[in-house]
């Protein structure tokens, strides 16, 4: 009987094990991705359950040892194929989809022309609910690159891994992204 | 080089993720502009205030639970409340069979005094993380936290701080292992909390570092003639083996 059970699922603990051992210590890094991507705490725990769900049943697609980009990213494709406002996000990707796609936006590239200013950045130490409203309106594709970074302390190579766009383009989307919430912590209180 | 140029480069000199020549181009250009030499403090100094200022939302129990549920063994999966996933029906057939296979092999499995310490280990923290106060004695000090056991426990403790190598006391609290007290030392990394479980050595002797990955948690335990130590936490295990390394574990060499 026992044996019977054994080859019935052969490798099945051994590949639960390492799925327990690499990827569930990244739940909390799962969820507060989904919860920077969808902004309200339903829908981050749906979305981080079903990537879950996904990423057990992908196990074997796991490489190496470093299990967070690889489920990061599954966060993220989970979020942008599964849920209402996924079409929404999609279209305001494209909008900043910048050297990925050969040519920087007007806006974009004006955003390099204007600097981050020192009052911003005491605003963000100084203020946290500042910072928590200017980070909230950026548009997700800054966004999630931010929270990747600063939140995860992922390398640039690891986000575009996460992100699947090249490295130069975490680097631009990345200062840009900066930029642009040093502009919305100097705006404060206003609506965009 | 020119502002323009340096200025695209500049958040990658700050994330330190420039090649040697790269860096060696901005900080030359750093030396003689006084601009972009604001412009990178500003840059450093908001990247700093969203690390430190910007929340981290951590998965909320009830998360943690149900994706452990979702990729239980079958066998030891507890019955679906509804709704029930689709695949689950599926399963629950083939489960009939496999939960009277599995009532053999845990009859024939006893667990070692290991095993029972790892998973009461592992009870016990994922306890305290849904509890609001985590301690009992809250402190970074070493010498508040080891005295405040004195009269509570039969042993003193060890209590180092490791807060220099990142891993700041928290405090702590006692706890219970194998029906005794014994002392529970609360460490934190990021946003990630570290229990480690002190008691006295049973026989005196030192026991090499075990690592056991259960529901999600990393455990590590080792002896020493003094004490036996069972460190716990959701942090990856590399990193635990790191903190472990920093208490005195016996870390192989790799």
């Amino acid at each position: 009987m026992l044996t019977f059970t054994r080859r019935q699922r052969p490798g099945d603990d051994a590949s639960r094990e390492r799925f327990e051992r690499l990827v569930l210590p990244h739940l909390d890094a799962a969820y507060n991705l989904a919860r920077w991507l969808t902004g309200d705490d339903e829908t981050a725990r749906d979305v981080s359950q079903e990537a879950f769900l996904r990423a057990f049943r992908f196990r074997d697609g796991l490489q190496g040892e470093d299990a967070r980009p690889w489920l990061l990213a599954i966060v993220r494709n989970t979020f942008l194929t599964g849920w209402k406002t996924a079409k929404r996000v999609a279209l305001s990707h494209e909008e900043y989809d910048d050297e990925a796609h050969g040519n920087l936006s007007e806006a974009a590239e004006a955003l390099f022309q204007r600097p981050v200013s020192p009052e911003a950045a005491l605003l963000a130490r100084g203020d946290r609910k500042r910072l928590q409203a200017a980070l909230e309106r950026l548009p997700v594709a800054y966004r999630e690159v931010i929270v990747l970074r600063e939140l995860e302390d992922l390398a640039y190579k690891e986000i575009a891994r996460v992100l699947d766009i090249p490295t130069g383009t975490v680097m631009s989307r990345l200062a840009r992204g900066r930029r642009l919430l040093g502009e919305y912590l100097l705006e404060g209180g206003k609506e965009a | 080089m020119r502002c323009e140029t340096n200025l695209r480069l500049l958040d990658a000199y700050v994330d330190a993720e420039l090649d040697a020549s790269e860096v060696a181009a901005v900080e030359s250009h750093l030396r003689d502009c006084a601009a972009c030499r604001e412009q990178q403090l500003a840059v450093r100094s908001l990247r700093e205030a969203v690390r430190s200022n910007a929340d981290y939302h951590r998965a909320p129990v009830s998360l943690r639970r149900a994706v452990l549920e979702q990729i239980a063994p079958r066998e030891a999966r507890p019955v679906a409340r509804s709704p029930r996933p689709r695949w689950l029906t599926h399963a629950l057939a083939a489960g009939v069979v496999a939960v009277a296979a599995s009532a053999i092999t845990f009859q024939l499995a006893v667990p070692s005094a290991y095993e029972l310490a790892a998973a009461e280990v592992v009870s016990n923290h994922a306890r305290s993380l849904m509890a609001r106060q985590i301690v009992d004695v809250a402190s970074s000090d070493q010498h508040t936290v080891k005295p405040w056991f004195n009269g509570k426990l039969d042993f003193t403790p060890p209590v180092k701080d490791t807060s220099a190598e990142g891993f700041p006391l928290v405090g702590g609290r006692i706890d219970y292992v194998k029906e005794r007290p014994v002392a529970g030392l609360v460490y934190q990394r990021r946003q990630h909390y570290i229990d480690v479980y002190v008691w006295p050595s049973e026989r005196g002797s030192s026991q090499a570092l075990r690592e056991t990955a259960r529901r999600g948690f990393t455990v590590l335990s080792w002896s020493d003639r003094d004490f036996t130590y069972f460190a716990v936490s959701d942090l990856d295990a590399r990193e635990l083996r790191e903190f472990a390394g920093h208490l005195g574990a016996p870390i192989p060499k790799s």
